[in-house]
């Protein structure tokens, strides 16, 4: 290493920390990133996929702000689907099965074109001068000068890995784990917690009787994740689905306190979490099947994840169950499913910059946050980065709403929500789904993005082009339609605004005269069919979406309330007990997080609005 | 706004005392808890009547600003006439709970002392209270409850389907048993909205409505029951632009009488409001008189509630058709009036006999129960389409569960510092 002093330095290379450094080397700014080993950055330690339902619009949004995933998932895709296409039109996620192994050769491909200095070592402790972070010190007492950290931990942090009732110590499979930065954390100040989280086996391809199983194929038009991607030729690699029964499931129910995972009955309101086949089995005990999928981990792989059986049970039960099932009676693993534990900071403490809240120029992002999944970790990662960035050049943070995008959904659910398992994103987390489309993803963003600086100029131009062809396309809708110009539905009795006609059920844009859908421009043509379904959705939707608007301007009123860091809810008369600890606890940045914040009542925000105003 | 002997107008804030001064053409500085006997006047100079003035100033006064305390007499046409006066001068309406809001935020009162003054206002009978008392120990908020959990386990069926499921087949089964669930609760929301007729009988009284097309007599009958003119008649249709009101009590029962605008179709642009104002009192009626007579048929195409059909002008023709109504009768001469009150009592008291012991008996709650069951009826018009737009049933599912949310009181919003004290009566 030349220098030993840089602006930000990255603790983790995975999917968070990798977006985070590379967004901050967009910015300019000297980036070390600080990774146990520096061959697997950007590693799909689980499933070899990217995207999928809700986790394909944060993918789209990543690409809107900015970050890299996007981009790297079309260039490494096996095949892609868009799912939940007869479900809504807002739920529409596109989904991408991947070469892990060429994912991983392209994020450090893109590390070496990039400013980013790679550094093998494992973090420690971090310097604090008492306000503020100046540094970090690696196991080898290495001293590094900096103005921000972002820690991106992942699960390595005192992890364990638990089949059945052994256990491995380790980040990863086969990979070391880290220690002491833990309880570093926690002598500064931080609460630290456990998590778990379940991986399924990899099969051996060639103990699976393939002529049992039912072909999945991609779409045959498959769209791509990124706006920039220009060449895009997917092979349509074959996955393969086949589903459990009653006799393995006779055999997992029958081992259920051999599993670690097994959480047992939780409490709430239903089913809403990814679980592991143990509690599948055990919360929907009327199916007697469910689906299991079987994916390539890259092309031509020897090696086969199954999607749908994640768990923690002895490798020998494991085998047994599957064995029940149709093609896999002489299944092998080359590994066990297995679940691992590790240390989980409650991000209750960080702000939604992703900064701590006391600790000023730390930032964490990633799984130890407490999220599962790829693009929730480079999500983090991307906005961490882009706020650390920021605020070294004293420029307003980046604060992404709920209305704004999923994105915004997850970092507010991080702040204000009890993290008591591994957070995913599901749509239902978003109570504006209807207007968080996969398909207006620059129209949310791109003010933002253009605005904190995080795009170049080139996507810049891009996504002005697209927000304009569709500002025309629905500007042109006002136009009128005349009865012979339309053959679909019921016949028109006099002109109308096409606008109107394009709200009837069964008229779809395309089916108005070509004026209406004709854009001037040169866009790709997925772009064009998707600006063109988006301008459908608007007018079809309209009503839904003026309702959230109104909602939605409601509630930035409270958002629009900031409540200070030192507030003694102590003194405030009137409030509950639990509503003091939680929010002396969590201290929100303002009215609406307080709202939002589990175990504060309706009377707790009366009485909070009320003293307010009173002083 | 009632009749009473004296009426007392109070103007607070800090602008109340010069208000006053115009009010009364005076020019000298008042002292705290100063009375004085003043002419009020209008903005030509000319007396209107002659009020009891007292004066407090700020801080010590309820609200903590400086008060006027106006007290003239109780004729409505004349307190009217002062009130917007005094708007004329610059005052306002106060909106409901603002003294006492006002009161607290310049620290008078505590949160809790406001909260009882609201409960004290609210309760207007020992009936109500040990109404409100059931329904606030369980009653409709439990039925409320059930409702909104039922509807939670619906949505969670639809969002399985949306977020867990990445497999395109959906589960039909999943997709019945949803449907049948909402429906159901359509059902419950259905029997709260028939409470309500007699959950406000106990705290507001019963709401008569007397409807009917033009000139069929509405006014002329509901004179006689009251036994004073009251609404203008005359035998040009549509002489009633405006729901007539009047309270009465029969049989011991508190009875407000309404006497609707005649329901045709109007290009009077006032008549047309005062139409519109009478379909609203019909949704809100406890028990609805239809009127008709030998010549003008009864109102169609309205479903209403608790209805006495009343062939009306039996002295001039008395036909067959008079067979069909529940009671005939005479305005003029008299004849069936006393058989009509009789009948009035027993079709309120049977409405008051509704099967249920949970009602909902505020405008509120009937609101937020009416939107909850428009919701539901639009989440599962997809589904029965069999277009598979779920998120847009998830949509309307939340919406609904949102209005039980709001019934139940556990929304936060940014208007909850109002609605703490918009239960108040007005100007306390």
């Amino acid at each position: 290493m030349k220098h030993n002093s840089f602006d930000i330095v990255v603790v983790g290379g995975g999917h968070a920390g990798v977006e985070a450094a590379l967004i901050a080397d967009h910015y300019k700014l000297s980036v070390l990133l600080v990774t146990m080993d520096p061959k697997a950055v950007g590693r799909m330690s689980c499933n070899p996929a990217i995207g999928g339902l809700a986790k394909g619009q944060i993918v789209r949004e990543i690409d809107v702000l900015g970050g890299l995933m996007a981009s790297l998932a079309d260039k490494a895709g096996l095949q892609f689907k868009t799912l939940n296409k007869k479900k809504g039109r807002a739920v529409w996620s596109p989904r991408a099965q991947i070469d892990k192994r060429y994912y991983e050769k392209l994020v450090v491909k893109t590390l070496d074109a990039s400013n980013v200095v790679v550094l093998s070592g494992e973090v420690v402790s971090l310097l604090y001068n008492g306000t503020a972070i100046d540094g970090v010190s690696l196991r080898d007492e290495t001293k590094i000068k900096c103005k921000s950290v972002i820690v991106t931990a992942g699960t390595f942090l005192s992890g364990v890995i638990h089949i059945g009732e052994r256990k491995i110590y380790a980040g990863r499979m086969g990979e070391e784990r880290s220690e002491g930065l833990t309880e570093h954390l926690v002598s500064m100040g931080f609460s630290a917690g456990r998590l778990k989280t379940g991986t399924p086996p990899r099969l051996a391809k060639k103990t699976v009787d393939w002529n049992k199983m039912k072909l999945a194929l991609g779409d045959k038009d498959p769209t791509p994740f990124s706006y920039s991607t220009d060449i895009f030729n997917p092979p349509n690699e074959p996955c393969f689905t086949t589903n459990s029964n009653s006799l393995s499931h006779d055999i997992i129910q029958g081992n259920l306190e051999k599993s670690p995972m097994f959480s047992g009955e939780i409490d709430g309101i239903g089913p809403r979490y990814c679980p592991s086949i143990e509690d599948k089995i055990h919360r929907f005990p009327n199916r007697d099947s469910h689906v299991l999928f079987l994916e390539p981990e890259w092309k031509n792989s020897d090696q086969i994840y199954l999607n749908g059986f994640s768990t923690s049970l002895p490798e020998d039960v494991q085998l047994k169950s599957l064995r029940q099932v149709p093609g896999l009676k002489r299944v092998e693993f080359f590994r066990p499913g297995y679940a691992i534990e590790y240390d989980f900071f409650p991000p209750s403490q960080l702000k939604t910059t992703l900064e701590s809240k006391n600790v000023s120029g730390l930032f964490f992002a990633g799984q130890m946050n407490g999220t599962s999944g790829y693009e929730e970790a480079a999500a983090q990662g991307l906005i961490a980065g882009i706020n650390a960035s920021l605020k070294i050049k004293s420029r307003d943070p980046l604060v992404l709403t709920r209305d704004s995008s999923y994105i915004g959904v997850m970092i507010d659910d991080l702040i204000t929500k009890d993290t008591l398992e591994p957070y995913r994103m599901f749509t239902s987390r978003a109570e504006y789904r209807l207007l968080l489309r996969c398909s207006n993803t620059i129209d949310r963003l791109f003010e933002r993005a253009s605005h904190c600086g995080s795009i170049n100029e080139k996507s810049k131009e891009a996504f002005s082009v697209i927000i304009n062809e569709k500002k025309k396309l629905i500007g042109g809708l006002a136009r009128s339609v005349k009865p012979t110009e339309i053959s679909v539905g019921k016949p028109l009795r006099q002109p109308s605004p096409a606008k109107d006609v394009l709200k009837r059920n069964e008229v779809s844009i395309r089916d108005l005269p070509k004026k209406f859908t004709e854009v001037e421009g040169s866009l790709p043509t997925w772009i064009e069919e998707e600006a063109l379904y988006d301008v459908e959705s608007e007018v079809k939707y309209e009503g839904y979406i003026k309702r959230s608007l109104t909602e939605i301007r409601s509630i930035k009123k409270s958002n629009d309330v900031p409540l200070a860091n030192d507030l003694d809810y102590s003194l405030l008369q009137g409030l509950s007990s639990e509503a003091i600890e939680k929010l002396s606890k969590i201290r929100p940045e303002n009215m609406g997080q307080a709202m939002r914040i589990s175990g504060v009542k309706a009377s707790d925000i009366s009485v909070l609005m009320v003293n307010l105003k009173r002083s | 706004m009632g009749q009473s002997s004296v009426a007392v107008i109070r103007i607070s804030g800090p602008n109340s005392f010069n208000i006053a001064k115009k009010l009364t053409g005076t020019k000298k500085n008042r002292a705290h808890h100063e009375v004085a006997l003043l002419l009020i006047k209008n903005n030509e100079g000319a007396s209107l009547d002659r009020g009891l003035f007292t004066f407090f100033v700020s801080p010590n006064s309820y609200t903590g600003e400086d008060i006027v305390e106006i007290s003239c007499h109780g004729n409505q046409l004349v307190v009217g006439i002062i009130i917007n006066r005094c708007i004329k001068l610059g005052a306002r309406i106060a909106e409901p709970g603002e003294y006492t809001k006002r009161a607290f935020l310049n620290n008078k009162v505590s949160l809790s002392q406001a909260e009882s003054v609201g409960a004290l206002i609210s309760s207007k009978s020992e009936e109500a209270i040990i109404q409100n008392l059931k329904n606030i120990e369980g009653g409709s908020s439990k039925t409320v409850v059930s409702i909104k959990n039922s509807l939670v386990k619906a949505l969670s069926n639809i969002e399985h389907e949306l977020d867990i499921s990445e497999y395109e087949l959906f589960d039909d089964g999943i997709v019945k048993e949803t449907v049948k669930l909402i429906e159901n609760n359509i059902l419950k929301c259905n029997n709260l909205l028939g409470s309500f007729a007699a959950g406000t009988a106990y705290s507001s009284g019963f709401r008569v409505v007397i409807v009917g097309r033009p000139n069929v007599g509405k006014s002329t009958l509901m004179n006689a029951l009251v036994g004073i003119n009251k609404s203008i008649t005359s035998s040009e249709p549509g002489t009633t632009r405006d729901v007539v009101t009047h309270e009465v009590t029969l049989g011991g029962l508190p009875v407000t009488l309404l006497d609707t605008a005649g329901i045709r179709e109007t290009k009077n642009e006032i008549e047309a409001e005062g139409v519109s104002r009478a379909t609203g009192e019909i949704d809100r009626a406890s028990a609805i008189m239809s009127l008709f007579c030998h010549n003008i048929e009864p109102i169609e195409n309205i479903e209403l509630t608790n209805q006495i059909s009343v062939f009306t002008k039996c002295d001039l023709k008395k036909d067959k058709r008079s067979f069909h109504a529940d009671i005939s009768v005479s305005a003029k001469t008299g004849s069936g009036i006393e058989e009509l009150k009789n009948l009035i009592i027993k079709t309120l008291a049977e409405s008051v006999l509704y099967s249920g012991d949970v009602f909902i008996n505020t405008e509120r709650q009937r609101q937020s129960i009416l939107n909850c069951r428009q919701a539901l009826l639009n989440s599962i018009e997809p589904l029965k389409n069999n277009e598979l737009l779920f998120e847009i049933t998830a949509h309307e599912l939340r919406a609904a569960i949102d209005y039980l949310s709001s019934f139940l009181g556990e929304t936060t919003t940014d208007e909850i510092l109002d609605s703490v004290f918009s239960n108040f009566c007005v100007g306390k």
